[in-house]
């Protein structure tokens, strides 16, 4: 049995009095893609927020490698976050710095690179999602696709041994979601990087899924787990079988 | 474990590279500078890595693999990468790809004549997109007239709270205050001349007159010109303005056309309160500083201040909260996409509002001078 890198236990989130999801409970184990299926609106991304921190959650607890997230000290979660990379859904680049420097910015104040090396690592991360020659242009030159793609690259920079996948293939052709597909892929097997991504793109969950939760906004749960490949063929729950266009969806 | 990177030239001209420890960037990585000038300085005969001591890598090591590969290809030097990592050498080879297609190389800096030409058409362009603007306002506002325009009765009263009772607070600080100082710096002259009640003619013409037209304006500037900009601007980002006119619904009429009415309809609202708190802090000090009454100053006031001053300055009141309006919402629809475009918009609307208040002041004051008023 692979270690536990997120252990999610009896997690209940929401805005408010309303409830999104109730009594969530899951493990990520390390060296997982882990994704966190679902229909529109049924609470992913959220889920995802709070499982970076940030969000508070109404209830429960979200510990990464035994610490806690909802309950530890300031100091802890900054620990903690120190070990992410995030890709956000809209990509979330700096506006006002290129690409390459979107990309330096972790690398100059986290890493202990000097300033030509990090240069280099930038450029690299930048040609491993294709952006190779781009690194002078401002995210408002490129387009939604290739800001996803720089964003991708800012969240690896650090090389974060968790790395939070927002919606990465949204907005992309498919050839270029093949291409992402395989750094997720190969990222994880290099690397040992743990994956986490929310994302309702069939194809992509199927290609690079290793575990994973459905969540369904009418029962507000998760309604099947593990990977995405077996759900397909073998869930019990037909909603799964459907969600996942196997043996008996209509 | 230290991460090292030991340089050996071996005899038959092979440069080795040798890394051991762990390689984290979140640790102190060796810098790939000394193995870069040992290739300067003599060029070996190839470059091989050596990785048999290391205990964990990263993209530290890449970054070093990378720019030793780099430079042996820019001197025909041979690299033997192969004792790397199985999976460094992987994510070098998928970094090695060729792009999809090719990036646009940068716009070389333009020469000087080129540059002025280019401001200068910018210029030209920005007074042509301002006209354009005015059109599209005057338009908006005529068929508001005659009840033809897509205006929400809703987004007018909310502008008109925004920008009349919200506002109060702050000019309410600024036009007593504004009442204060001017009191204070009449008395210093007036009292030699033992002509102690004519502050009361100074703050109450002053004010009334000029300035607190003015300074509502400027504090209306900041505060709500801004603020128009920056939403309009928010919304130019999100697509909404897109939105809007793809449903053939005019973003001017709908958005614009509201919070220019709203401002330009509260501005003399705003300037009859701060006339009022303005004569009353200059009351304040005139009563408790100067030894005048109550009465004889309020009497003074209304002696000295006209029906064409009051009219004249809440006229120019609504011209300066036209001008406030249409700076904030034109910089505003016209902003980038960007968050930095947008707080630039802002900025502009401010400067840009600032600046057409003050060229009015100056131009009302030669036409009222002309008028005899």
């Amino acid at each position: 049995m692979k270690d536990v890198e997120i252990a999610v236990d009896r997690l209940t989130i929401g805005y408010g009095s309303f409830v999104l999801l109730n009594e969530l409970q899951f493990d990520v184990h390390r060296g997982d893609v882990f994704v966190i299926m679902g229909g529109s609106g049924s609470g992913k991304s959220t889920l995802l927020r709070h499982l970076m921190g940030l969000d508070e959650p109404m209830g429960g607890d979200i510990r990464h490698r035994g610490l806690s997230l909802t309950h530890g000290t300031a100091e802890e979660r900054r620990l903690i976050s120190r070990r992410f990379g995030v890709l956000f859904q809209s990509g979330a680049l700096w506006s006002g710095m290129t690409l390459e420097e979107n990309v330096m910015l972790p690398i100059v104040e986290l890493a202990g690179l000097p300033n030509e090396d990090a240069v280099t690592l930038a450029r690299m991360k930048l040609a491993l999602v294709g952006l190779k020659g781009f690194e002078h242009l401002y995210p408002s030159e490129l387009s939604g696709g290739m800001q996803k793609r720089a964003a991708l690259a800012r969240a690896i920079a650090l090389d974060p041994e968790l790395l939070f996948l927002d919606e990465p293939s949204a907005g992309l052709d498919p050839p270029t979601t093949r291409h992402i597909d395989e750094l997720i892929l190969e990222l994880r097997e290099s690397l040992g990087v743990t994956i986490v991504v929310v994302t309702h793109e069939v194809a992509s969950i199927l290609r690079i899924g290793t575990n994973g939760i459905l969540i369904d906004a009418a029962t507000r749960t998760v309604i099947g787990r593990g990977n995405p490949r077996d759900l397909r063929s073998g869930s019990g729950d037909a909603r799964v079988r459907e969600f996942l266009g196997g043996e008996g969806a209509s | 474990m230290e991460p090292t990177l030991a340089i050996h030239r071996e005899s038959d001209g092979t440069l080795r590279l040798v890394v051991a420890g762990a390689w984290r960037l979140h640790g102190k990585v060796p810098a790939s500078a000394p193995a870069l000038r040992a290739l300067v300085e003599r060029a070996p005969a190839r470059v091989v890595f050596d990785a048999a001591g290391l205990a964990a890598w990263d993209g530290s090591l890449l970054a070093l693999a990378e720019r030793v590969g780099a430079a042996c290809a820019a001197r025909g030097i041979p690299v033997d990468r192969s004792a790397l990592p199985a999976g460094a050498l992987r994510l070098l080879e998928h970094a090695e790809r060729p792009a999809e297609r090719p990036a646009p190389s940068p716009v070389p800096r333009a020469g000087l004549f080129a540059r002025i030409g280019a401001a200068t058409l910018a210029a030209a362009a920005s007074i042509y997109d301002s006209l354009v603007f005015i059109g599209d306002l005057a338009r908006a506002l005529g068929r508001w007239v005659t009840g033809r325009a897509h205006l929400r009765r809703e987004d007018l009263l909310v502008q008109i709270q925004m920008c009349g009772a919200q506002s109060l607070g702050i000019v309410t600080l600024v036009s007593f205050l504004v009442g204060t100082i001017l009191a204070f710096a009449g008395a210093i002259e007036l009292r030699v001349f033992g002509a102690d009640i004519y502050v009361a003619d100074l703050v109450g013409v002053a004010l009334v007159r000029e300035l607190a037209a003015l300074m509502t304006a400027f504090v209306v500037a900041g505060r709500t010109g801004a603020a128009f900009a920056a939403e309009l601007g928010s919304m130019s980002v999100s697509q909404e303005l897109d939105a809007l006119v793809t449903l053939g619904i005019s973003p001017t009429e709908l958005l614009v056309a509201p919070r220019v009415l709203a401002l330009t309809l509260m501005m003399p609202l705003l300037t009859i309160y701060a006339d009022v708190v303005g004569v009353v802090g200059g009351g304040i000090v005139g009563v408790s500083m100067l030894g005048l009454s109550p009465e004889l100053y309020a009497g003074q006031t209304l002696k000295a201040v006209t029906a064409v001053h009051l009219w004249g300055g809440l006229g120019k009141a609504a011209v300066y909260g036209l001008l406030v309006a249409a700076a904030g919402c034109r910089h505003g629809l016209r902003s980038g996409k960007s968050a930095a475009a947008v707080g630039k918009a802002a900025t502009q609307a401010v400067v840009s509002g600032i600046v057409q208040v003050i060229a009015a002041c100056g131009i009302f004051a030669v036409i009222f001078f002309e008028l005899g008023w």
